[in-house]
């Protein structure tokens, strides 16, 4: 059987660099495309972060952008969108310049209010930038094996201005917290939104995407032999030595 | 608190684009800098910075010459555009192998400057602002400009500097004297000019200190009213080093303490954690 066929999303502020590196890490084979008639050829659609700065949200993207998700999740294939990518998937535009949602879940867009403190009565940060605890991804079903046994949750990297709020009507929410709390993921049936990066996560962020392909692969009845990202992960420093990294280090003599 | 501070991972690149220092870690020795990365990361560093710290001057080319120089301490003069080019390959290989924010500290002394860095893997890119003396803010701007938003951390040489108002911080000019710019009203201005954080450098103190440590008071006043990150860097030896800028209110620090492989990041978030530093797990 063949393998599914794994689309990345591009659009004007999209910032896929990363995002196509840590697939090709995970033995994913991503190819990249900005129109939405090559969109329907995906099997598997991700839907990168991009820049959500109002200076990038003002310049728009082509409405086409959310015709194309909206499209692969009618079809009930998988999805995953990514940061920003999460915020196409509400209801309502994340600017004026930009289209509208794709209203697949029902909830505004927000914003962090930068009025607001902090625990130590700062100013609030934003962006959100680095790492947060996200509560409750124990209940996703690709990711629930991921969640450490008695851990409160996983902590994984963000950056981002716009967020989805932490109550959505007929999804689950993975929570965390920045002044308000957040959905740091939203999912239903094939669909997961994830405000985090699982790109400069490290390995927690990795195994994450692991976990999604090989759910995806499997939940859309394609070939999972020889796929490469449904292999256990390995942890262990050894592993860091890759036969590519191998070669740029030497045992150690003592 | 569900926001961590960060501990950063410095490592310095020498001329050959390898790690300034030898870094052995569990009975395997790491010769290059994307294997120390590798395991720094895997270890629970929250980003990898890369910072060119030429050993033995570069030689200068006419085109070189005009060039502005390396600021860092300990650091020869040599010119910005050769110690850029360091990073080039490091950053390269770790964009496709290490999965967390990678961070470029070259002498930026240009837009282009920055965005060829970016364009070869990072995720960010230190701008140190005293390059853009007389005008630092307009410096800013022009690289934000080029680069587009939360691609800049600023870095802001700083020194204590009495006058007589009391005692204040200043802006310190590559050549390490005082730029008589209030270096706290300049911190606040940043955001403004499009950083997306800022990290803050204190000069060496007294001609007796050996070397430069973190200031807590300056990261106090810095942090109480920033609305993006504040990160300070210095030149540790110990994990009680790292201690006084978190406890102070700074979102994170810089740290070279990483890249020999002891302490381990373990060590560090068990010995910060006892101080009361919220950290990830």
């Amino acid at each position: 059987m063949a393998p599914p066929t794994v689309l990345v999303l591009d659009y004007a502020i999209a910032r896929p660099r990363r995002l196509l590196a840590a697939l090709t890490a995970i033995g994913v084979d991503a190819r990249m495309t900005d129109t939405s008639l090559s969109a329907r050829q995906a099997d598997i659609l991700v839907v990168p972060d991009g820049d959500d700065a109002e200076g990038a949200l003002s310049r728009g993207i082509s409405s086409g952008v959310v015709d194309a998700i909206a499209g692969h999740v009618a079809r009930e294939r998988p999805l995953l969108a990514i940061g920003l990518g999460l915020c196409f998937l509400l209801t309502g535009r994340t600017h004026p310049a930009m289209p509208p949602g794709a209203d697949i879940f029902r909830a505004p867009v927000q914003r962090f209010d930068p009025r607001m403190a902090d625990e130590g009565e700062r100013p609030l940060l934003s962006p959100h930038v680095g790492a947060s605890l996200v509560v409750g991804l124990d209940r996703q079903p690709a990711l629930r094996a991921l969640v450490p046994r008695n851990a409160p949750g996983m902590w994984f990297t963000f950056r981002h201005r716009l967020c989805a709020p932490a109550r959505i009507q007929q999804a689950d929410v993975a929570v965390a917290h920045h002044g308000v709390p957040f959905a740091a993921a939203i999912w239903r049936g094939s669909t997961l939104g994830i405000q985090f990066l699982p790109e400069q996560s490290g390995p927690a962020g990795l195994d994450v995407l692991r976990a999604f392909f090989a759910s995806a692969t499997t939940s859309s009845s394609l070939s999972t032999s020889s796929l490469p990202f449904s292999a256990p992960r390995s942890s262990s420093h050894a592993s860091l030595l890759s036969p590519a990294t191998s070669t740029t280090t030497t045992p150690k003599v003592s | 608190m569900t926001l961590a501070r960060r501990l950063c991972a410095l490592l310095d690149v020498d001329e050959r684009g390898l790690p300034a220092r030898h870094y052995s870690r569990g009975g395997l020795d790491a010769t290059f800098v994307e294997a120390v990365a590798a395991f720094i990361v895997q270890d629970g560093a929250d980003e990898v910075w890369l910072r060119a710290q030429r050993r033995t001057p570069a030689p200068p080319t006419s085109t070189m010459a005009a060039a502005m120089t390396t600021t860092a301490p300990g650091a020869s003069m040599t010119p910005a555009s050769a110690d850029l080019k360091l990073l080039f390959e490091p950053l390269a290989t770790l964009e496709k192998r290490v999965f967390a924010p990678i961070v470029a500290w070259a002498p930026v002394t240009s837009p282009a400057d920055a965005r060829l860095l970016l364009s070869f893997g990072a995720d960010r890119v230190v701008v140190d602002v005293n390059r853009g003396l007389p005008d630092p803010i307009a410096f800013v701007e022009r690289i934000v400009e080029a680069t587009g938003s939360d691609r800049v951390t600023c870095a802001v040489h700083v020194r204590r500097a009495i006058s007589d108002k009391g005692v204040g911080y200043e802006l310190v000019t590559p050549a390490g004297e005082g730029a008589g710019i209030a270096a706290l009203a300049l911190v606040e201005r940043l955001p403004d000019a499009g950083a997306a954080e800022i990290l803050l450098l204190p000069a060496r103190g007294a001609l007796e200190q050996e070397r430069t440590l973190h200031d807590g008071e300056l990261v106090e006043q810095a942090s109480a009213t920033l609305s993006i990150p504040l990160l300070s860097h210095a030149e540790d030896v110990d994990i009680a080093d790292l201690a006084t800028p978190l406890m102070m209110g700074a979102d994170g620090v810089v740290t070279t303490l990483f890249s020999a492989g002891r302490p381990s990041l373990d060590d560090v978030r068990r010995a910060l954690r006892d101080y009361g530093v919220s950290l990830r797990a």
